[in-house]
């Protein structure tokens, strides 16, 4: 390509960019929401094929060590799970990434979805407000898909963003966003010493012992105060002191994750938190005297950055009174939980209005996080506002469409949300669901020829409960 | 009651055992005692309290899941799905009369 300097930018030359293909629906992004998206695509006869920028599917379950797929096991997410369990990938909420990477490849073969890797989305073509193609990134140079709907699945809504639609990003005073992780693996540890220890019995999260550390002036205390999981590896050696576990425990804050610079800058943190954490868990923690660093995530773990701005915003509050939608398209249960924006902890609570439009603190029901709210203002938990007991919640398909453009649907964890609400609806398999869902309404909107915002709604919730999927059908009435 | 077992990964062993052992508790044909128990290192993710069948486990906030022994009918769903390996099975008694 020719450029030339002007004003102190670069101006390209107008130019051709060949069109390497077309295809029905467009996935952009491969993580978990974006292979539901495709299966689910794929299944219903359409030519489907998802984009995704790393060198394997499924994001951060897999590139990204956060092999812990919680939430609601159904639809294609049952599917998921029990080729893992064949492969014996699976035990107790806990995944192999590697054998996650290869059941989510032969899956893609089973449905008929193309698959491109290494293929970054660098721009979109847009004609008035309806998207008609991206131009990816290739080895030899740009290259446009066509497509008749697309599915933004890219966790910082880029598809979107790079069509002009309206997102926004972070928490809603500054924009920053939620902590980031880089999770990392520790092999040589003898778990079952771990499992049988007074810490991992009378302290699980490890807050007294780092509590009781950061008085002793430990580095590790001023990365965080908790630990927030640590899974064991299915499949791997066990019962010879060579088990290995993925951890979550470091953190990244004030993160910008939209920003190239900071996104080096964590990363980088990362690593140096995961070495200082490594020799911390080594000396401290019973069970891995022996342990060794085995390997950081590729992939760092953002929970939160831009999303986009859409029909329905899904709140903190819809998970507080666990709210429930006439255009539900998948459950979720999980509570709010904002890893410390600024400092160290987490924070399951947020200051919302109770039903009488009074404020208050709203907890999480099993608590408040690491991170005690403030005494301002009274303390409910969310128990308090649920009083039939059904504490999941709904997301709306309303949050998956995008304002302004059409052609498009969203899923993963950039539906259009504030970061409370967000900070519920992204564990993984709330993910996948709301993937197939999208796919699957992708495909219908096709089918009867109308965008995706006019979609017959209780057209959509039948087809997906005939796929299996648990959009709350078995603990009431949804009404198709 | 047997709709619940639908959110669990292993459906149709564990859903069958629910399905006889309820219904043989609900005619009094045996009782079960509590044989799993929440040990410690519950992160409080709560997935054990959606899938149990027969909601015996309560969340106490800040602390810990707890199951209740009376409802316990010891199907195991929760300590599948426990995330943290914190649900041992502890004891089994069953009298069939």
């Amino acid at each position: 390509m020719r450029y030339s300097m002007e004003n102190g930018h670069i101006r390209a030359d107008t130019r051709s960019i060949p069109v390497m293909d077309e295809y029905d629906v467009v996935v952009c992004g491969g993580g978990v929401a974006g292979v539901g998206a495709g299966l689910a695509a794929a299944r219903a006869g359409l030519r489907t094929i998802i984009l995704e920028t790393y060198g394997a599917l499924g994001g951060l379950a897999t590139l990204g060590l956060v092999n812990i797929p919680l939430d609601f096991v159904s639809g294609l997410g049952r599917e998921m799970i029990d080729e893992l369990e064949k492969l014996d990938g699976h035990w107790h909420r806990n995944s192999d990434p590697e054998k996650h990477k290869l059941v989510l490849d032969r899956m893609m073969k089973k449905y008929g979805c193309d698959v491109l890797l290494v293929t970054p989305l660098i721009d979109t073509f847009v004609e008035g407000d309806t998207v008609r193609g991206v131009v990816v990134q290739t080895k030899t140079g740009p290259q446009v898909i066509l497509g008749k709907r697309f599915i933004d699945a890219s966790g910082d809504s880029d598809l979107v963003y790079f069509a002009g639609g309206a997102v926004e990003c972070g928490r809603e005073s500054d924009g920053v966003s939620m902590a980031c992780s880089l999770e990392f693996m520790l092999g040589g540890v003898d778990w079952e010493a771990y499992i049988n220890s007074d810490l991992k019995q009378n302290d699980p999260q490890w807050i007294r012992l780092l509590a009781k550390c950061k008085e002793d002036g430990d580095p590790v205390t001023q990365i965080e105060n908790h630990l927030n999981w640590m899974t064991h590896l299915p499949g791997r050696p066990q019962h010879c002191g060579k088990d290995e576990v993925s951890i979550c425990i470091a953190h990244s804050r004030m993160c910008r994750p939209t920003d190239n610079r900071d996104l080096t800058r964590m990363y980088i943190e990362g690593r140096e938190q995961a070495d200082l954490f490594s020799r911390f868990i080594k000396k401290n923690i019973p069970g891995f005297e022996h342990s060794y660093l085995s390997q950081t995530a590729a992939l760092l773990g953002v929970r939160e950055s831009r999303r986009i701005v859409g029909e329905y915003r899904f709140t903190g509050e819809d998970i507080a009174y666990a709210r429930k939608k006439p255009d539900v398209i998948t459950i979720s249960q999980h509570g709010f939980d904002v890893h410390g924006i600024e400092t160290v902890g987490n924070q399951k609570w947020f200051r919302g209005r109770l039903p009488d439009g009074s404020e208050a603190y709203i907890t999480n029901r099993g608590g408040y996080g690491s991170l005690a709210p403030p005494t301002d203002l009274p303390t409910v938990n969310m128990t308090e506002l649920i009083p039939d007991g059904l504490y999941f919640y709904d997301i709306p398909y309303r949050s998956l469409i995008p304002t302004q453009l059409d052609g498009v649907l969203a899923a993963g964890r950039n539906i259009s949300s504030n970061i409370f609400g967000q900070s519920g609806s992204r564990l993984i398999l709330c993910c996948m669901s709301m993937g197939e869902a999208a796919g699957t309404a992708a495909a219908l909107s096709l089918e009867h020829g109308v965008q995706p915002r006019a979609l017959d709604v209780p057209t959509l919730q039948r087809t997906l409960i005939r796929q299996g999927l648990n959009i709350g059908q078995d603990y009431r009435d949804i009404g198709v | 009651m047997s709709n619940l077992s639908y959110l669990s990964p292993v459906p149709s062993l564990a859903q069958r055992f629910i399905i006889v052992y309820t219904e043989n508790i609900r005619k009094g044909a045996c009782v079960m005692r509590s044989i799993y128990r929440v040990r410690g290192g519950c992160t409080l993710c709560a997935m054990c309290y959606y899938v149990c069948p027969t909601k015996a486990i309560s969340l106490k906030p800040n602390v810990t899941a707890v199951i209740d022994a009376e409802k316990c009918i010891g199907c195991g769903q929760c300590a599948d799905n426990c995330q943290a390996e914190a649900i041992v099975r502890v004891e089994r008694k069953t009298d069939i009369h």
